[in-house]
């Protein structure tokens, strides 16, 4: 699907976008420059690969568009917000009401069912749940038998396409995943990619993901390229060959 | 990394803390009780060895019944020519005579001085100084009618100075004297708390004794002379009826009977002190429950590493004993502050002790210290004993997550079976005779065995309980309630031990409920005056009142009441002296069996109950013993219940005959017709105007009275277990500041999905609530069945049973907001965690 690739108009839509992010850790000797200076822009309807090496930058770059950590300087926006600003109550509500987020692991609360989870968000904002969205996203994901289940009584996919769900349950502006397939099987991490993509192609979201996998990538529409907090390269269209070619030459 | 660690050393602190404090409270209680009560005693016994030790020798009459409910024991009195007698026998160098009474002064304020705590004792100031322990402190001893000397103490709280004009009630009426003189009692400025007066001895004669014998006689013997020697002679003169006693054989006497209440008073306190234990073990069970399952890693890698089980057990246990030992430390200085403050309670409801200080005895400390240690060690024994089950393999296990075993047929075996055990001990105590020692073991097994059983139930209690949560609270109200239910043991031991505090409450408040409501009953049938005359004070009323508002117009016919200790069989018990022909129409008991008309001629009237332990039926002659007169026999003329703590009921004339102590207890009236009630009451209030201990009540009044009493004890153990319900809830901030700690991770992701701080410490808070409601129910249900089985056990004395459901309503309204108040510290703790650092936590 590589070839559905949406080409960056002028006038489009932006579901998130960085400016000339810095991100510093620590100070003195042992000062990180996490993030040095990124500027990228997220078009929504779009799928983003983030890719780079590890301690390029790649989870902070998340952490920072998703309202879940502070910025040294630069601006995030998401939608028409700019969130540098805001209080920790605001990136609360932001990160609630308009992005979606999937972690590596330890996404879902243990005691609640698939189902619960899903609608975690959306109950926490008191709102009532899209019934017909939520379907659609459960069918999606191809959860509908198991709604009922614990996280304990899931495999690590399931759990992890439960992420997804909940992530596109109160459909958000954007999506951001870090590397959501980094624990699970090929097969699984299919199933995963698969519905991140149909949520992008068919439903419209938008989504960044995390992945050290060039197979994941093949499935976005662009991949960035992360080095010690900038970032050095971008390809439209990738595949996964392309992607594993750029790497070595990044990486050599 | 490192913020983890530091909270985990944060949390590990205040683990310490926590589980420290359940013993701190308890080993407080423990040693504040015992430091209380050996203040108390060597107050007294300083108080008893300067008075009663300051004299040689005692003469005094017999007595066959030593006082156990009205304040001194009736004894035949020392007339003037037996003490002259006495005076010249060999080796006497002087015979002092002394006479006692009540003499109430009367405050600043107009009232009575002392309230109705300790004793207002008048007597006859001593000839010399230094007599009978009685120092002259100040000014000089009542040389004439009209004066009076007052202890030091008194004086001083009273702002009294030499010259004052004070008033004081004496069997002959209120009357205004001139402060001569303070005295001392040896090393105090009072005696043990009672206020004393002191007046020349023809005038405290005229007051106490109106015969002019007095009450008994201090015996001074000459240097050089043999006392035993003495002792006998003086006993020969005396005769038969009379003994003559060393002061070292008064002092231990005197100081016997107040230890027999100083041991009452020092058990019941030491009742709720184990209560308060009870439920720090149960904290101190959980939290060490908690620390081993979070700790299984660590276990596992002291295995791998080929630490034996021996030595894992060693390690925990010590680290158990470490914990309790620091923990009954401070306790035992801290018991200092529960002293203190129980003196505080006890003065504020009515009980006002003398001290002299607190006493901190090497006793106390070592008590405190063993008995914290061993509760802490003995609590921890089973979380410790499962931490040595952990296998080294364990330390290979990605996550060492709390393992929540499945609760087993084992547990219900168990449970079911200390249960059946904890209800077999109450009904044995209750209807068996297995006395009240047999109830609380059977009470605390039944505690410990609906803890044991509670996790059966902890997930549909929370769930039912959790409905009007999630309505309420919505999502954090959801999850508040999926939170408790997760690990139903830990829930519910952290339930069950406030449990334990809320079943007593709720056992004591259904039982003062009924009680009130008995009384209530009671009164209506019983109070059948229009009007009464009490002493506010227990020290009685004058002698002429009852004449004085018999020729009120406005009344129309008067009965007095008199107490006086009697033994009536092999049993000591408080009898209450009418004349019959005034009973029926002014004081109707409820008769079971016979009636009153027969009681005039000798006859004695008792609780069926009393009557049935002594085998006797309507008709049967009763051996009956009076101080005085000693051994007599009455006739058993019927039985009756409902008159409160009213046991023996005998006529005017039996009293008048074996009883010297003139003193009426109460007057009971019935108003002339067409007087109202109020206008009978003015009347009588006149009367009684310079009286200020004397109280004037109708019906209303006196069921008030009654059931005021009821409630001041309810308000004391209320007092009383107000710790260990404390110490329950410290149980609850302990278990959620370490569930806290153990979800971390989960506290970051909902954050990061969007649950704002708010939500989160609701979350906590809600939980906290929950599980204290369920603490709360369990406890609730526990005391209805623990009131209910002895409102069966004592069916003739409580006749009403009452569930006072607002009240225990109110308590499970209180435990909810106290619930609120512990779970304040877990849920900011939960609200401040990091959303980076626990999801990004390995
Ligand atoms: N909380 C932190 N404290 C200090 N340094 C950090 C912290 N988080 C990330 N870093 C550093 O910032 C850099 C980027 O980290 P990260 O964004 O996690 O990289 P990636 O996800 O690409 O592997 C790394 O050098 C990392 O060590
Ligand atoms: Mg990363």
């Amino acid at each position: 699907m590589p070839d559905t690739v949406t080409q960056q108009e002028p006038d489009v839509r932006l579901a998130a976008r960085a400016v000339d992010l810095v991100k510093v850790y620590g100070a003195g000797d042992t000062e990180v420059r996490a993030l040095d200076g990124v500027t990228v822009d997220f078009p929504a309807g779009q799928f983003t690969a983030v890719m780079g090496p590890s301690g390029s930058g790649k989870s902070t770059l998340l952490h920072c568009m998703a309202g879940l950590d502070g910025v040294d300087s630069g601006t995030v926006m998401v939608g028409d917000t700019d969130i540098t600003g805001l209080k920790d109550a605001d990136l609360t509500r932001l990160r609630r009401d308009r992005v979606g987020f999937v972690f590596q692991a330890f996404n879902l609360l243990p005691m609640l069912t698939a189902a619960e989870n899903i609608e975690l968000p959306l109950r926490l904002a008191g709102r009532t749940p899209d019934r017909g969205w939520v379907d659609t996203v459960i069918d999606a994901v191809g959860l509908r038998s198991r709604l009922g289940h614990r996280p304990a009584e899931l495999s690590g996919g399931q759990q992890q396409r439960v992420a997804g769900a909940r992530a596109l349950a109160g459909r958000p502006e954007v999506v951001f995943a870090d590397e959501p397939t980094g624990n699970l099987d090929s097969h699984s991490s299919g199933e995963l990619l698969g519905f991140l993509r149909r949520s992008v192609t068919e439903f419209g979201q938008t989504v960044v993901m995390v992945t050290h996998d060039p197979t994941a990538a093949a499935y976005a529409d662009r991949v960035l390229f992360l080095a010690d907090g900038r970032i050095v390269d971008e390809m439209a269209g990738p595949t996964s060959e392309r992607v594993l070619d750029r790497l070595k030459e990044l990486g050599g | 990394m490192w913020n983890v660690t530091l909270a985990g050393l944060r949390t590990h602190l205040l683990r310490l803390v926590m589980t420290g404090l359940a013993v701190v409270l308890g080993v407080a209680f423990v040693s504040g009780t015992l430091m209380l009560t050996d203040s108390m005693r060597l107050a007294f016994d300083d108080v008893v060895r300067s008075t009663a030790g300051g004299l040689d020798l005692q003469l005094r009459g017999t007595s066959e019944v030593s006082s156990a409910t009205t304040a001194a024991d009736e004894r035949t009195p020392v007339t003037q020519d037996l003490l002259e007698e006495v005076a010249e026998v060999e080796g006497v160098r002087l015979a002092e005579g002394v006479v006692q009474g009540s003499a109430q002064l009367v405050g600043a304020d107009g009232t009575p001085v002392g309230g109705g705590g300790p004793p207002a004792i008048g007597a006859n100031a001593p000839s010399e100084p230094g007599l009978g322990g009685v120092d002259l402190q100040e000014g000089r001893f009542p040389e004439r009618e009209g004066e009076v000397a007052i202890d030091l103490a008194t004086a001083q709280s009273e702002s009294f100075a030499l010259g004052d004009t004070l008033t004081v009630v004496t069997p002959r009426g209120a009357e205004q004297v001139e402060l001569t003189g303070l005295v001392r009692f040896g090393e105090s400025d009072n005696l043990a708390g009672a206020t004393v007066t002191l007046f020349e001895a023809d005038a405290a004669l005229e007051r106490f004794s109106p015969d002019g014998s007095w009450s008994n006689a201090e015996l001074y013997v000459e240097e050089g002379a043999d006392r035993a020697e003495v002792a006998q002679a003086a006993a020969a003169v005396a005769g038969e009826g009379f003994e003559v006693i060393t002061a070292e054989e008064l002092v231990d006497e005197t100081l016997a009977s107040i230890g027999g209440f100083l041991d009452v008073f020092a058990t019941a306190l030491l009742v709720f002190a184990g209560v308060s234990l009870f439920v720090g073990a149960f904290i101190i069970f959980n939290t060490f429950s908690i620390i081993v399952a979070q700790r299984t890693r660590e276990f596992a890698l002291l295995r791998a590493l080929g630490a034996s089980r021996r030595q894992v057990l060693l390690a925990m246990l010590s680290e158990a004993a470490a914990i309790g030992a620091v923990a009954s430390a401070v306790g035992v200085a801290l018991g200092v502050g529960i002293a203190t403050g129980m003196v505080a309670l006890l003065e504020a409801v009515g009980f006002a002790l003398p001290t002299a200080g607190l006493v901190l005895t090497p006793r106390t400390v070592v008590l405190g210290m063993v008995v914290g240690v061993v509760v802490t060690v003995v609590s921890a024994l089973l979380p410790v004993v499962r931490s040595t089950r952990v296998p080294p393999v364990a330390a290979l296990q990605a996550v060492a997550a709390p393992v929540t075993p499945r609760a087993g047929a084992a547990r219900y075996v168990l449970g079911g079976l200390v249960t059946a055990a904890g209800v077999a001990g109450l009904l044995g105590g209750l209807f068996a005779g297995g006395g009240v020692t047999l109830v609380g073991v059977g009470a605390a097994l039944v505690f410990l065995g609906i803890a044991v059983l509670s996790p059966l139930f902890t997930r549909p209690l929370v769930r039912a309980l959790g409905v009007p949560v999630a309505t309420l609270a919505g999502v954090q109200g959801d999850l508040a309630r999926e939170n408790a239910m997760r690990n139903p043991r830990r829930t519910a031991s952290t339930a069950a031990a406030l449990m334990i505090g809320l079943g007593l409450v709720g056992f004591v408040t259904i039982f003062a409920a009924s009680l009130r409501a008995t009384v209530a009953e009671a009164v209506e049938d019983l109070f059948a005056a229009d009007l009464q005359i009490r002493s506010s004070t227990f020290t009685g009323l004058p002698d002429e009142l009852p004449q004085q508002v018999e020729a009120l117009p406005e009344v129309d016919l008067v009965g007095i009441q008199q107490v006086t200790d009697v033994r009536v069989g092999e049993r000591t018990g408080f009898a209450l002296a009418m004349d019959p022909a005034t009973m029926d129409e002014l004081f109707v008991l409820t008769m079971q069996e016979g009636s009153t008309a027969a009681l005039a001629d000798g006859g004695i009237l008792m609780t069926p109950d009393l009557a049935e332990a002594g085998g006797w039926s309507v008709g049967d002659p009763v051996p009956t013993a009076f101080g005085l007169t000693g051994e007599t026999e009455l006739v058993l003329r019927g039985t009756f219940t409902g008159a409160g703590d009213v046991q023996y009921v005998l006529d005017s004339g039996t009293y008048r005959d074996n009883v010297r102590s003139t003193q009426v207890f109460s007057v009971l009236m019935r108003l002339a017709e067409g007087v109202s009630v109020e206008a009978g009451r003015t009347a009588v209030e006149a009367v009684v105007a310079d009286l200020p201990s004397a109280v004037v009540t109708d019906e209303e009044g006196f069921r008030e009275e009654l059931e005021g009493t009821v409630n001041q004890l309810l308000a004391l153990v209320f007092g009383l277990l107000g710790l260990s319900v404390v110490i329950a809830l410290f149980g609850i901030v302990n278990t959620l500041a370490l569930s806290v700690f153990e979800r971390v991770r989960e506290l970051g992701l909902v954050r990061a999905i969007g649950m704002t701080r708010r939500q989160v410490r609701a979350m906590v808070r809600w939980e906290a609530v929950l599980i204290a409601v369920l603490g709360a129910v369990l406890g609730l249900v526990v005391g209805v069945f623990f009131a209910w089985v002895l409102a069966l056990a004592l069916e003739e004395q409580l006749t009403a049973f009452v569930i006072p459901y607002g009240q225990l309503g109110l308590a499970l309204v209180a435990a909810a907001l106290a619930g609120v108040l512990a779970g304040v510290l877990p849920a900011r703790r939960a609200a401040k965690v990091d959303i980076l650092t626990a999801i990004t936590v390995e």
